[in-house]
C-alpha cells in the first residue's frame, strides 16, 4: 500500500493545524478572560481589605491567587494570603474536622482537633492585629468554640449515663469509658480537680453498684472475688482511690466465711476461702485473710485430733474439704495409712473390690508386720494379709474346705511349730459346740492344719491343743492333738481334765475339776459321805468330824473307796448321825474312775 | 481476423508530459487519460496545475495557521496581561508578514512545489498509469482498439517501455490504417527485434513514409536478416528506397542503399540521381560510382535520365 498523497498530506495537515489552531483560539480566549477576571478578583479584594472585611477580602484574594493565568500582583497577594489564608485553612480545616471527628465518634481526632485550636489560637491572639482581627473573624462563621462545647458536652454525658444506668459491658468498655472521660479537654469540667472528682465519683459510685447489685443477687464467693479483683485492678489502672472497695469486701466476705464455719460446712468455707484467697494481692492487710489462717488452723488441728481418735473418716473428709485451701495430701494419705493399719479390711476390701469378707481378724506388729489381717470372703475363700509401714500389703490366699459358717476367727501363732500366722477360725458345729479349724501360712499359700468339731479347745502347749469331746476319736473326752510330721493337728490321746489331789485339799480347789480318792463313809442328802477329818474335841470330849458330800452320783456304796473326778461347788448344812446341824463341803462328781 | 476500421481521436497535445497528470481528489489516484471523470468514482479529475496550486495554497494557509498557532502558544504562556499582547501584536504582524512574502515568491514556489509534488507521488503517479493501462486491457479484451489504443497512446507519452509499445503496434495492426490516421512510428520501435513491429512499420511505410525516420532505418538494417527471413527482401528495399527521403539518410545509410540499388525501381534510381546531381560537393563515395554505373547500365536509354548520362560523358572526356 502507498502513502498518501502529497495534496491528502497537505490537506490532512492543514486540518490538522486548524483543529489546534482552533483550540489554542478557545485556550486563548479563556486566558484573556481568566486574565481579567483575575485583575477583576485583585481590585475588589484590595477594597475589601482596606474596608476591614477581612474574611471575604482573603477569599477573593484566595480567587485571585487560584487564577494562574498571568502572574499580575501576584506578590502582592501572596503577601495578604500569607497572613490571612493560615488562619482561615486553619479554623475551616478545625471545624471541618471537628465536625467529621464528631460524626465518626473519633474522640482521639477530636481532641488532637481541639488541641490544634488552642495551640493556633494562642499563637493568633499573641500575633499581630490583622491576625488577632482574622481570628476574631473566623470566629464567627465556624463557631468552633460553641461547636467544641457542645461536642465534648455530649460526649462526657453520653458516658457518664452508661456509668450511671451501668450499660458497660466488660474491661475493654469500661477502659474505654474511662479513657474517654479523661481524654475530654479540662475545660469542659471546670478545671483539673473537678474533672478528676467527678470521673472518680462517677466510677466509685458505678463499681459500689454492681458489688450491691452481686449481694442483692446473693451471688457466690467467686463471682464477688472475680468482680473485686476486676474492680481493684481496673481502678489501680485508673489510678483511682479503692480503699472503699478494700473495706466494702473485706467485710462481706468475713460475714459470709463466718457463716460456712457457723454451718460446719468445711468445704464450701475452704473453697470460699481459696477464693477469697485471690484477692490477697489487692488486700494485703484484710481482715478475712487473717481470718481464713486462723480458721485453717484450728480446721487442721481437730482434724489430726480426729486422726487420733481413730475417727478416720471424719478427719478424712476434714482434710478434703480444706484441700482448695491447703495441701491436705500428704495428711490425707498419712490418715488413710493409719486407717488401713486401724482397719486392714480396708485394704483387702479395695485388693478385692468384689469380695464380701464377713469375718476377719487383725493384729498388730506380728510375723515382721506393722499389722497383719485375716479375712473369710463370702464365697469361702480364706486370706491372710501383711502391712509393713507403707508398703503394698502382701496377701496370701487359701480356699476354705466346705461352707464353715463362721463364728469367730482369730490368730493362733502358738499352732504353728515354725512360728508361721495360723488363722483359726470357729464354726458352727451340728455335732459339737464349735468346729474349729485352723490354716498355717506357709511361704504363699494357706495349709489346713486343724479340723476338728468339738466342745471346746485351748492350747494346752506349744503345737498341743487340748479339745474338749472332740467329734470322732476322744469323744467325750479332752483329747489332745498333735501335729504330725506335716503340721497337721492330729488326734494322738485323751487328756485328763483335772487335778489329783488328796481329798483332803478339795477345798482348796473350789470350782476346779479335780480327782482324788474317797471312801464313801454314809449316804446322806442324795450322795455320799466322805470323812475329811476327825479329831478329838477334848472341850466337848467328842469327836468331830468334817464331811464332804460326793453329789451327782447316786449309785455310791458306803464304805468302799471310789475315785472321782469332780469339783468342789460350795458347803451345804446337813444333820449328821448325832443330830446335830453340820456344814459340809459339796463336790459334784461328774464321773466315777474305775 | 479482419482489421477494425475504426476512428482515432487526434491527441492532445501539451506543453510539458506532465501537464497530462490528473488526479481523482476522492480516490487519491493519479490518471494519464482523456477522461475528465474518475471512472471509480465519477468525480471531476483534477489537473496536475490545479492541484499544485490548490496544495500551494493550503500550505500558504497552514503556516499562517502555524504561525498563528505559535502567537496563540506565545498568549496563551504570558506571564502577564501585558507580554500577552505583546505576543499578540508580534504575532499578528509575522503573520501579515509571511503570507504578503510568499505572495511575492508564489511563482518560484509553484514550481518547487511541483517538483516536490512529483517526486513525493511518483509511486501513486506510477500506480495511477498502471490502472490506466489495464483499462486499456480491458478495453482490447472488449475489442474496443480505438479506446485502448488512446488509452495506450496516452499512457506511452509517460512510459517507454518494449511491452507497452509492442502492446500498441499489436492494436495498431488490428486496426485497419489509414493516411488520416495521425500515426506515429518512431515511438513504438522496440528495442529488440519484434516481428509486429516490423509488420506495423512496413504498414506505415504504404501509408507514410514521413513516418520511416532515421532510427526506424537503422532498426530494419539492424535486424535485416531476422526482418528478410519474416518479410522477405522487398521490405528492406522498400525501406532502403525509404531512406532517398532525405540527403541525411542517403549520406547515413549510403552503404545500405548501395546495396539494394540494383533493385530500385526507376523513379528511386531518378530520385537518388538527381539528389547527387544537385549535390556535387558532397562526397557521395561508392554510391555515386554505383548510381552512374546502374544508370548507364539500365537507363542509358532514358531520356529521363540523359541529363545525367552526358554529365558523366563530360567527366569521362576531360579525364
Amino acid at each position: 500500500m502507498f502513502k498518501s498523497t502529497v495534496y491528502k498530506k497537505v490537506n490532512r495537515s492543514q486540518n490538522f493545524f486548524l483543529l489546534l489552531l482552533v483550540i489554542l483560539l478557545v485556550l486563548v480566549g479563556g486566558k484573556i478572560i481568566m486574565a481579567h477576571a483575575k485583575l477583576a478578583a485583585y481590585v475588589e479584594a484590595m477594597s475589601l481589605f482596606k474596608s476591614g472585611d477581612l474574611v471575604d477580602a482573603e477569599k477573593k484574594f484566595r480567587a485571585a491567587k487560584r487564577n494562574l493565568s498571568v502572574t499580575d500582583h501576584n506578590q502582592d497577594i501572596n503577601r495578604k494570603l500569607t497572613i490571612l489564608s493560615p488562619i482561615r485553612e486553619v479554623m475551616e480545616d478545625l471545624d471541618e474536622k471537628a465536625a467529621e471527628y464528631q460524626e465518626e465518634k473519633n474522640l482521639d481526632q477530636l481532641v488532637v482537633t481541639y488541641e490544634r485550636w488552642q495551640e493556633n489560637m494562642k499563637i493568633w491572639v499573641s500575633g499581630s492585629r490583622l491576625q488577632q482581627d482574622m481570628y476574631g473573624e473566623m470566629l464567627v462563621p465556624t463557631k468552633l468554640d460553641q461547636d467544641f462545647k457542645a461536642y465534648f458536652s455530649a460526649i462526657k454525658m453520653s458516658q457518664l449515663a452508661k456509668l450511671q444506668n451501668n450499660t458497660i459491658n466488660g474491661d475493654a468498655e469500661e477502659e474505654k469509658v474511662f479513657t474517654i472521660l479523661k481524654k475530654i479537654p479540662t475545660e469542659y469540667y471546670g478545671g483539673d480537680p473537678e474533672k478528676t472528682k467527678e470521673i472518680q465519683t462517677a466510677f466509685h459510685q458505678y463499681y459500689t453498684n454492681k458489688i450491691k447489685t452481686l449481694k442483692a443477687e446473693n451471688a457466690s464467693v467467686a463471682r464477688i472475688v472475680a468482680e473485686g479483683n476486676r474492680q481493684l485492678a481496673m481502678l489501680t489502672n485508673f489510678s483511682i482511690d479503692f480503699g472503699w472497695l478494700k473495706n466494702t469486701l473485706d467485710t462481706h466476705l468475713l460475714k459470709v466465711l463466718n457463716a460456712a464455719i457457723d454451718k460446719k460446712d468445711y468445704a464450701v468455707f475452704a473453697e470460699q476461702a481459696n477464693t477469697v484467697r485471690n484477692l490477697s494481692g489487692n488486700m494485703k492487710d484484710a481482715k478475712v485473710f487473717l481470718f481464713i489462717e486462723k480458721a485453717k488452723n484450728d480446721l487442721l488441728s481437730k482434724a489430726k485430733s480426729l486422726t487420733t481418735g481413730n475417727n478416720y473418716e471424719d478427719a478424712i473428709s476434714l482434710y478434703e474439704a480444706l484441700k482448695p485451701l491447703e495441701n491436705t495430701e500428704q495428711l490425707i494419705v498419712n490418715a488413710n495409712l493409719a486407717w488401713d493399719k486401724f482397719e486392714p479390711i480396708r485394704v483387702l476390701k479395695r485388693l478385692y473390690p468384689t469380695k464380701e469378707f464377713p469375718s476377719f481378724v487383725n493384729a498388730k506388729n506380728k510375723w515382721g508386720a506393722d499389722i497383719v489381717i485375716a479375712a473369710i470372703s463370702k464365697d469361702g475363700g480364706i486370706y491372710f494379709g501383711k502391712l509393713k509401714g507403707e508398703e503394698v500389703m502382701v496377701v496370701t490366699e487359701g480356699t476354705l474346705d466346705g461352707s464353715p459358717d463362721v463364728t469367730k476367727l482369730d490368730f493362733e501363732s502358738s499352732f504353728s511349730s515354725s512360728n508361721n500366722p495360723v488363722i483359726s477360725i470357729d464354726a458352727k458345729s451340728n455335732e459339737r459346740k464349735h468346729h474349729y479349724l485352723a490354716y498355717e501360712v506357709r511361704s504363699s499359700s494357706m495349709v489346713k492344719i486343724l479340723d476338728v468339731e468339738a466342745d471346746n479347745l485351748t492350747v494346752e502347749s506349744k503345737n498341743v491343743l487340748l479339745v474338749d469331746n472332740p467329734a470322732g476319736q476322744g469323744t467325750s473326752e479332752l483329747a489332745y492333738y498333735e501335729q504330725d510330721s506335716q503340721g497337721i493337728y492330729r488326734f494322738t490321746k485323751i487328756k485328763a481334765d483335772y487335778v489329783d489331789i488328796h481329798v483332803s485339799e478339795v477345798t482348796n480347789y473350789y470350782g476346779k475339776k479335780v480327782r482324788f480318792k474317797a471312801y464313801a463313809t454314809a449316804k446322806a442328802n442324795g450322795g455320799a459321805l466322805v470323812t475329811l477329818s476327825e479329831t478329838y474335841n477334848y472341850n466337848t470330849s467328842r469327836w468331830e468330824k468334817t464331811y464332804l458330800l460326793l453329789r451327782g452320783q447316786s449309785e455310791f456304796t458306803i464304805y468302799q473307796n471310789y475315785t472321782v473326778i469332780g469339783s468342789f461347788i460350795g458347803y451345804e448344812n446337813m444333820t449328821d448321825e448325832n443330830g446335830e446341824q453340820i456344814r459340809v463341803s459339796v463336790f459334784q462328781v461328774e464321773k466315777v474312775d474305775k | 481476423m479482419a482489421k477494425q476500421a475504426v476512428q482515432l481521436s487526434k491527441k492532445k497535445r501539451t506543453k510539458y508530459r506532465f501537464q497530462k497528470l490528473k488526479m481523482c481528489k476522492k480516490c487519491n489516484r493519479y490518471s494519464v487519460l482523456k477522461d475528465k471523470i474518475c471512472p471509480t468514482c465519477g468525480t471531476n479529475l483534477v489537473g496536475i496545475e490545479s492541484l499544485v496550486k490548490s496544495i500551494l495554497k493550503k500550505r500558504l494557509t497552514t503556516e499562517a495557521i502555524r504561525i498563528l498557532i505559535v502567537v496563540c502558544l506565545g498568549i496563551v504562556f504570558a506571564p502577564t496581561i501585558k507580554t500577552m499582547y505583546y505576543s499578540l501584536i508580534a504575532g499578528i504582524i509575522f503573520c501579515i508578514s509571511y503570507v504578503a512574502l510568499t505572495s511575492l515568491f508564489m511563482k518560484s514556489e509553484y514550481f518547487h512545489q511541483m517538483k516536490k509534488l512529483l517526486r513525493a507521488d511518483f509511486r501513486k503517479i506510477q500506480a495511477g498509469i498502471q490502472y490506466d493501462s489495464d483499462l486499456a486491457k480491458a478495453d482490447v479484451k472488449e475489442e474496443r482498439l480505438a479506446a485502448a489504443y488512446e488509452k495506450l497512446r496516452e499512457i506511452g507519452d509517460f512510459i517507454s517501455t518494449d511491452r507497452l509499445k509492442v502492446r500498441r503496434v499489436m492494436v495498431l495492426n488490428d486496426i485497419a490504417l489509414r493516411s488520416d490516421m495521425e500515426l506515429e512510428l518512431e515511438g513504438l520501435i522496440p528495442s529488440s527485434y519484434d516481428k509486429d513491429f516490423v509488420k506495423y512499420a512496413l504498414e506505415v511505410l504504404k501509408i507514410n513514409r514521413m513516418l520511416i525516420t532515421k532510427k526506424c532505418i537503422a532498426y530494419f538494417i539492424h535486424y535485416r536478416d531476422a526482418i528478410v527471413i519474416d518479410f522477405g527482401m522487398d521490405s528492406l528495399v522498400s525501406v532502403a528506397g525509404t531512406a532517398l527521403r532525405m540527403k541525411l539518410y542517403i549520406l547515413e545509410f549510403s552503404t545500405f542503399i548501395e546495396e539494394f540499388l540494383d533493385y530500385f525501381p526507376k523513379e528511386r534510381v531518378l530520385r537518388l540521381c538527381s539528389i547527387i546531381h544537385a549535390n556535387p560537393e558532397v562526397e557521395w563515395g561508392g554510391l555515386k560510382e554505383k548510381t552512374m554505373r546502374v544508370v548507364a547500365k539500365k537507363y542509358h536509354y532514358d531520356p529521363d535520365f540523359k541529363s545525367f548520362t552526358i554529365e558523366r560523358e563530360r567527366v569521362i572526356s576531360h579525364v
